[in-house]
């Protein structure tokens, strides 16, 4: 079938630049181009024993983690208010959160700059997990309403007519039930967080994330020690879709749903 | 009348999904203006089997022929039949008109021609004023008519029809089917006509094709798939049945004898579809059963008035017999004879052509 | 029950919409307040002048990177879209394909910068494709227009930004159901009349949405155009990201953020309009449920 085809063969566009970081970044010689000259470990060495890259991680990680963790929180409000918010509170908070996922990352970068600076605010880790958070948090309410347009409010009237407070309702039915999906979403906020360049390069002030100490790299020199770093944080990146993919499947089995999702 | 080859003709149809044989020998074949009802609960393969016939999918096995000719490998464009979808799929980006016009625009026909033909098609749907509605302002009987319109416009030899009333209340069905009726009159199409409900099978069909598990396992008349069901399942499936397990006692000229465990007799006049021998089930109607003896009734059985459930013109009876099994009994209200009460005993009588003898499954 | 559960509501979204009004909407605000201000030697001064706004549209060099973003994102969101079509088709009414979808995932949560070095080094002088093209003797010596090109920086960013695109796209058909293909094609519409005739004027918001975010964002990226682009790399981005980390002069950037804003909303009701005028763009009223 042809149209099959043609999306087999976008894909492997897609696909195809990534294979060959991978592949590099076992070459055993600095160059990156073919004829390959065998494989060796030694770029990841190099990766290991690089100190500056190790802290650069260490802050990405840590940015990364307190936004999840932030985002999990306002998000979860967020979330449980969307159920009682009417279409007024609904379109507010709908607003907000399209606004800036349609924004390009220069101009949230530029303002979120302008702010720190009119505040006299000095740019550090905390610039950088502020801003983030500006990212992560549409994209995890956008996730959620999704999900939440399906969720059963009968559910909660049930929990009350059973005899549960309204505070037991929220922690023995609807937290469970949105839990799974908070979740994955708080975990695609860390992936957001990580991979971050744009914004954070306006806002880290003398700071090194990961991404701006590869795109330092980048800019210096063509070498593989950047496919092996490539490598890793594509194999992360994995990992963290996994997650969130293996949670996605609890969620399946709880009934978030209520009713089924055709 | 003169003879013409079948409109549709499968001949030993095969359908698999992956591993799974959605619809196996399959044998049909379709007049020329007929109504034909595929019927059958939900995933026998109904619904398959009128996709194989638009053209939505093709058959793993054996062939189709539409208006004598062999439809293999011919996509849904291009085939002689149109089909009126469960939820009508109305294109929301055109009026009504546009909708109609829609198959007739795509064959470049003229412009003049297909506004004659759409403004009939939608006089004969009676939906003349509302050729400039936006389908989201049509109730669900105008889309259904719309939808019949669309389909019927392009005059097409075989009008598809997938449950088509499924969406739709009790009382607005019940005027479809009326109307659909009158329609089918008017243009003189044929119809298959794809359902799981038995009553809207009775009304409408010429002959109703039974499915179960991906096979046809009856094609009769209504009255005939009714009133002599092949199988246990054709008997319960089309309306109401008592059942009781026996086993064959006699073959003679005037019809079969079975008798049940407890020593009740039952004679069939009715002709079986095979030979019948060992355990049987035997299936008599509740509205076969009278509480009056007529000259020719020669069965009968004791029993007590257990409940009696009565809804306006008909009442149903629970009736107990001796050896414990009960029977529900359906009588029309009347003012003549008088009926048993509740708790009273009782004697119920049948007739031998009421009476069908089935094999066990 | 229904006041105090609004109330409810309120109270649990404010922590979130507070954060948003003052790390988002707070600061848009300031930074349109700014582009009325002026910067003199390094220092900003509150100010209220147009002069930023007019300088920017006077001086040529801001219309050569603008006209040149906007032909970057308008050549580049085009061909994403018309990829991402196929593919999204695909996924909602051929096979709900899993693998396909967490491939497409995959790339999309790959990292920016790693896609951006991928391909520099396959379109470098000695990068793959040269090497590849060399030794199968299509070429003698390295062609090097395919790094520091358009040609460049529109694959690469279409590469970056087409996940994205076909999500937006899926998520878009979605809301159009099979059956509308199938009465196409039962009434003889081929399966390309089909797309055009039904699903293309049903889905246009949807796909004109995925376009213009689209266009937003690679009009937006600076990044890449000044990693692949070469001497044909600056963009809008670029001037504006400059202005607030060389030059210095924020106002300036501020003002010119906003031109680039306002460049977007224009050609948003450039393409609506081509969209109306062509007929490709209707007017659709959301389908009511069967059977109401």
């Amino acid at each position: 079938m042809l149209l099959k085809l043609v999306v087999w063969s976008i894909l492997a566009f897609l696909l195809m630049p990534l294979v060959i970081i991978v592949l590099f970044s076992f070459h055993a010689s600095p160059s990156l181009s073919f004829p390959f000259a065998g494989f060796s470990l030694r770029w990841y060495a190099e990766v290991l024993g690089n100190a500056q890259l190790g802290s650069a991680l260490v802050k990405s990680l840590t940015v990364a983690g307190f936004t999840a963790l932030i985002t999990l929180v306002l998000g979860a409000a967020a979330s449980l208010a969307w159920l009682r918010l009417g279409h007024r509170g609904r379109a507010l908070l709908e607003v907000l959160c399209l606004t800036p996922i349609a924004l390009p990352g220069l101009f949230v970068g530029v303002s979120l700059l302008v702010l720190f600076a009119q505040a006299r605010v000095q740019l550090s880790t905390v610039t950088i997990v502020i801003s983030h958070v500006v990212l992560a948090l549409p994209i995890l309410i956008v996730a959620m309403r999704a999900r939440l347009a399906l969720f059963d409010p009968s559910l909660e009237e049930a929990s009350r007519d059973l005899g549960a407070s309204q505070m037991q309702t929220f922690g023995k039915v609807t937290l469970p039930l949105i839990a799974p999906t908070l979740i994955a979403s708080a975990i695609l906020a860390f992936a957001v967080s990580f991979d971050e360049f744009v914004v954070t390069s306006f806002v880290a002030g003398t700071e090194t994330t990961l991404p701006m100490y590869i795109w330092s790299m980048m800019r210096r020199t063509v070498t593989p020690l950047i496919n092996a770093i490539s490598t890793l944080a594509l194999v992360f990146s994995i990992v963290i879709l996994v997650a969130a993919w293996l949670i996605g499947h609890l969620r399946r089995r709880s009934a978030v749903a209520g009713r089924t999702v055709s | 009348m003169t003879i013409r080859p079948p409109v549709i003709e499968i001949t030993a149809a095969q359908k698999m999904f992956g591993s799974f044989q959605a619809l196996s020998d399959i044998n049909l074949s379709i007049e020329q203006g007929e109504i034909v009802t595929l019927l059958g609960p939900s995933g026998c393969g109904k619904t398959t089997l009128m996709r194989l016939i638009a053209g939505f999918e093709a058959v793993t096995a054996g062939s189709i022929k539409i208006d004598g000719r062999d439809c293999a490998g011919q996509p849904p464009e291009r085939r002689p039949v149109n089909m009126v979808f469960q939820r009508y799929a109305l294109f929301p980006h055109l009026d009504v008109f546009e909708n109609v016009a829609f198959g007739l625009k795509v064959k470049g026909t003229p412009k003049a021609e297909i506004r004659e033909r759409v403004q009939r098609m939608l006089h004969i749907v009676q939906l003349d004023s509302f050729a400039n509605r936006y389908i989201n302002e049509l109730s669900g009987g105008q889309s259904q008519r719309v939808a019949l319109a669309r389909a019927l416009v392009n005059g097409p030899k075989v009008l598809l029809l997938d449950e088509p009333l499924a969406a739709l209340d009790l009382k607005i069905r019940q005027h479809m089917l009326v109307e659909m009726k009158r329609i089918h009159a008017e243009t003189g199409a044929t119809f298959v006509y794809v359902t799981h409900d038995q009553d809207e099978a009775m009304i409408l069909s010429d002959r109703v094709v039974l499915m179960e598990k991906g096979r046809i396992v009856q094609i009769d008349r209504p009255e005939t798939m009714y009133a002599a069901p092949k199988s246990l399942f054709a008997a319960k499936f089309l309306g109401e049945t008592n059942l009781f397990e026996a086993a064959m006692a006699g073959d003679d000229a005037s019809g079969m004898t079975a008798v049940t465990g407890s020593g009740l007799r039952f004679h069939s006049s009715i002709v079986p579809a095979g030979e019948l021998r060992g355990k049987v089930i035997v299936s008599i109607r509740p509205e076969s059963f009278r509480f009056n003896r007529d000259n020719d009734t020669t069965q009968s059985a004791i029993g007590q008035v257990e409940d009696v459930i009565f809804i306006g013109s008909r009442s149903f009876y629970t009736i107990r017999l001796a050896d414990g099994v009960r029977v529900r009994v359906q009588v029309q209200r009347s003012t003549r004879t008088s009926l048993p009460k509740p708790g009273e005993n009782t004697e119920v009588f049948w007739d031998s052509d009421n009476v069908v003898i089935l094999p066990q499954s | 029950m229904k006041a105090p559960s609004i109330r409810m509501g309120g109270l649990l979204a404010a922590p979130a919409v507070l954060y948003m009004v003052m790390f988002f909407v707070v600061p848009s605000l300031i930074l349109f307040v700014y582009s009325f201000w002026t910067a003199a030697s390094y220092r900003i001064v509150p100010d209220f002048v147009f002069s930023n706004y007019l300088n920017s549209l006077m001086s040529p060099l801001f219309w050569t990177v603008t006209i040149n973003a906007i032909l970057i994102g308008l050549v580049t969101a085009s061909i994403t879209l018309v990829l991402a079509i196929p593919v999204g088709y695909y996924l909602v009414y051929v096979s709900r394909s899993q693998v396909i979808l967490y491939l497409i995932l995959i790339t999309w949560f790959s990292s920016y910068l790693v896609r951006i070095y991928a391909w520099r080094t396959l379109l470098g002088t000695s990068g793959v494709l040269n090497t590849i093209l060399i030794q199968a003797g299509i070429v003698d010596t390295p062609v090097d227009v395919f790094l520091f090109s358009r040609f460049a920086v529109a694959i690469t960013l279409i590469h970056i930004y087409l996940p994205f695109c076909i999500l937006l796209v899926v998520s878009s058909l979605s809301e159009i159901k099979k059956d509308l293909i199938d009465a196409a094609r039962d009434l003889g519409a081929s399966p390309l009349g089909a797309f055009f005739r039904v699903i293309a004027p049903n889905a246009a918001s949807g796909l004109v949405g995925a376009f213009m975010l689209t266009f937003v964002m690679v009009a937006g990226d600076y990044v890449t155009p000044q990693m692949l682009g070469g001497s044909s790399g600056q963009t809008t981005g670029l001037l504006i990201a400059d202005q607030f980390r060389k030059t210095g002069n924020w106002p300036l950037g501020a003002a010119q953020a906003f031109l680039m804003f306002l460049v977007s909303i224009v050609i948003y009701l450039s393409v609506m309009g081509l969209g109306r005028a062509t007929g490709l763009v209707v007017k659709r009223r959301p389908a009511r449920k069967a059977g109401g």
